[in-house]
């Protein structure tokens, strides 16, 4: 059930893009996302299909399991494409591209051309956007986006503050699922039945779920308080890492490699379109 | 009435990377009005095992009978089964969530279908049979000490009248006394009440001490099912799955190594003491 959910989780592997540095990543990661919404055309489609296909393979994650992580964006995905190819009245559609009208409902050639790219868009949104935190431990990826925002400490941001807190959010993740689980079992054991009855019934019952989890997420957030404290921490100011980042050469590959990414596809776009 | 295990098997997450097998091919019955303890190290699979038990988890392999019906037929209510088959989870007072202690103990019986009225009069004689008293009974759970707190969670699942109470390490991190009253509490319920036992321990003193019977878990099989005092008189079994002999059994075969014989291993401190004085009067 709530463990299916793999989107944002780490998949532990041994990869080259495992070991590279979180700060790379994320920036590719920015880099990627903003070029996926220029990408136009087949063409530019099948640029980008190479370059995920070439990702994947040499972070070793099972596509299978990439896959799985579609799952819950599943309905969202098709809810749009309906939307954009059932009514593509709204858009500027050439006369001849209609096949099909009847009040708001507006079939066109071109509403199912931008519907289909949306959809693919979007999956490759998804899938691009995973890549980072499948690839990255939760703690190097705070560490990478404390890293990586530091210039906004001009602008007065606590940015070792907010990376903390990103840490801490995260850590707990798999611990607070683990415990909706238990408390979960524990209800059901009492007879609470969280699949049978209406959508009113159903979320009612989730109460006997989200109390317990919050005392107990108060309670764990108490007790993580008291061993920071007991151990010194007095904020972000003057602290310094056990395990600095470090560029290394297959780092300036990556980095390397997203730029001509990204050129090479500006310029295919500029070209054809 | 019984509860059969035959063939179980458990695997966590089948068919990914993260693939665990749990439990591995275990058939056992546990009778009417028994008090069986299961013991293991952490990960032998206790808690997959109890689990499957009230039907929480589905197992991979294997059928369970309850009352002679296989629990995971189609048209056979889980829901039902919950009511007969209660469940303490490890540190259960994290469950509460009511305003009040009444409340809270009433969530049980009301779901599986007990009036208004019914479910709070069972509720006051589960309260009351773990020593909760009437001026509790409008406290928000939440204001209660650790060991009240625990008393309440148990008294949720009793006044569901169940038939067989699994429990999981229901005295962990309680003090002496604490642990003393809910051991004394399971005794009396399986005693006055007939109500089966099983208890997941971590405690070998407590284990001879209440358990009528013992089920030894080792890396997911079961190594052993028997009385206790037998499970307990084969040492290689116990030290295989990584556990101690109770006090009670090192001081019999210390002092049988000795050239003392005791008649038996005793079952707790009042028994050894007993037995050793009866020894020594014999002896002069």
């Amino acid at each position: 059930m709530i463990k299916d959910i793999t989107i944002g989780q780490y998949y532990p592997q041994d990869s080259i893009i495992h070991r590279l540095d979180p700060r790379i990543k994320i920036i590719s990661t920015f880099l990627y996302v903003l070029v996926l919404f220029i990408c136009d055309g087949v063409f530019e489609y099948a640029l980008v299909t190479l370059f995920l296909a070439a990702l994947i393979k040499t972070s070793r994650i099972p596509v299978r399991f990439i896959l799985k992580g579609l799952k819950p964006v599943m309905m969202i995905l098709i809810f749009t494409i309906m939307v954009k190819v059932l009514f593509s009245g709204g858009m500027m559609v050439e006369e001849e591209s209609i096949l099909f009208k009847k009040g708001i409902l507006c079939i066109s050639t071109e509403g199912i051309r931008q519907g289909v790219f949306l959809g693919i868009r979007f999956v490759y949104l998804v899938i691009g956007t995973s890549m980072l935190t499948y690839t990255t431990t939760p703690n190097s990826l705070a560490t990478g986006l404390e890293s990586v925002m530091k210039p906004l400490k001009i602008f007065k941001v606590p940015v070792a503050e907010a990376a903390m807190i990103l840490t801490i959010a995260l850590r707990f993740i798999p611990i607070l699922v683990e415990e909706a689980d238990r408390i979960m079992k524990a209800q059901m054991s009492r007879g609470a039945d969280f699949e049978e009855g209406n959508v009113v019934k159903r979320v009612k019952s989730m109460a006997v779920i989200l109390i317990p989890l919050f005392v107990s997420a108060f309670r764990r957030a108490n007790d993580l308080a008291a061993a920071m404290e007991a151990r010194c921490y007095h904020g972000g100011e003057g602290r310094t890492r056990l395990k600095p980042l470090k560029m290394k050469g297959t780092d300036y590959g990556a980095m390397v490699t997203i730029c001509l990414f990204v050129a090479v596809l500006i310029t295919v776009h500029i070209k054809v379109g | 009435m019984s509860l059969i295990f035959n063939e179980v098997e458990y695997t966590y997450n089948p068919g990914t990377s993260f693939e665990k097998k749990a439990v591995t091919d275990i058939s056992f019955k546990i009778d009417d009005g028994d008090f069986v303890a299961i013991i293991g190290q952490t990960g032998s699979g206790k808690s997959t095992l109890i689990q499957m038990m009230n039907g929480l988890i589905k197992p991979s392999k294997g059928e369970i009978y309850y009352n002679g019906e296989d629990i995971w037929d189609k048209d056979y209510s889980r829901k039902k089964l919950r009511g007969k088959v209660g469940m303490v989870f490890q540190y259960p007072e994290h469950q509460l969530f009511e305003t009040s202690v009444i409340k809270d103990v009433c969530f049980g019986p009301k779901n599986i279908g007990m009036k208004e009225l019914d479910a709070q009069i069972s509720a006051f004689e589960a309260l009351k049979e773990v020593g909760v008293g009437d001026e509790f009974i409008d406290y928000s759970p939440l204001e209660l000490s650790g060991g009240m707190k625990r008393r309440v969670a148990i008294a949720g699942v009793l006044a569901m009248k169940p038939e067989v109470i699994i429990l999981d390490e229901p005295t962990a991190g309680l003090d002496p006394e604490g642990r003393n009253h809910i051991l004394g509490l399971l005794k009396r319920l399986n005693e006055e009440k007939g109500i089966t036992i099983v208890l997941v321990s971590h405690s070998m003193e407590d284990v001879a001490k209440y358990a009528h019977k013992v089920i030894v878990m080792n890396k997911g099989n079961m190594v052993a099912y028997d009385d206790t005092m037998k499970v307990f008189a084969d040492k290689e079994i116990i030290d295989e799955a990584g556990l101690a002999l109770p006090q009670m059994c090192m001081l019999y075969f210390g002092l049988a190594g000795k050239g003392i014989l005791l008649p038996d291993i005793p079952r707790d401190e009042t028994d050894a003491y007993k037995m050793i004085s009866d020894l020594y009067e014999n002896m002069n």
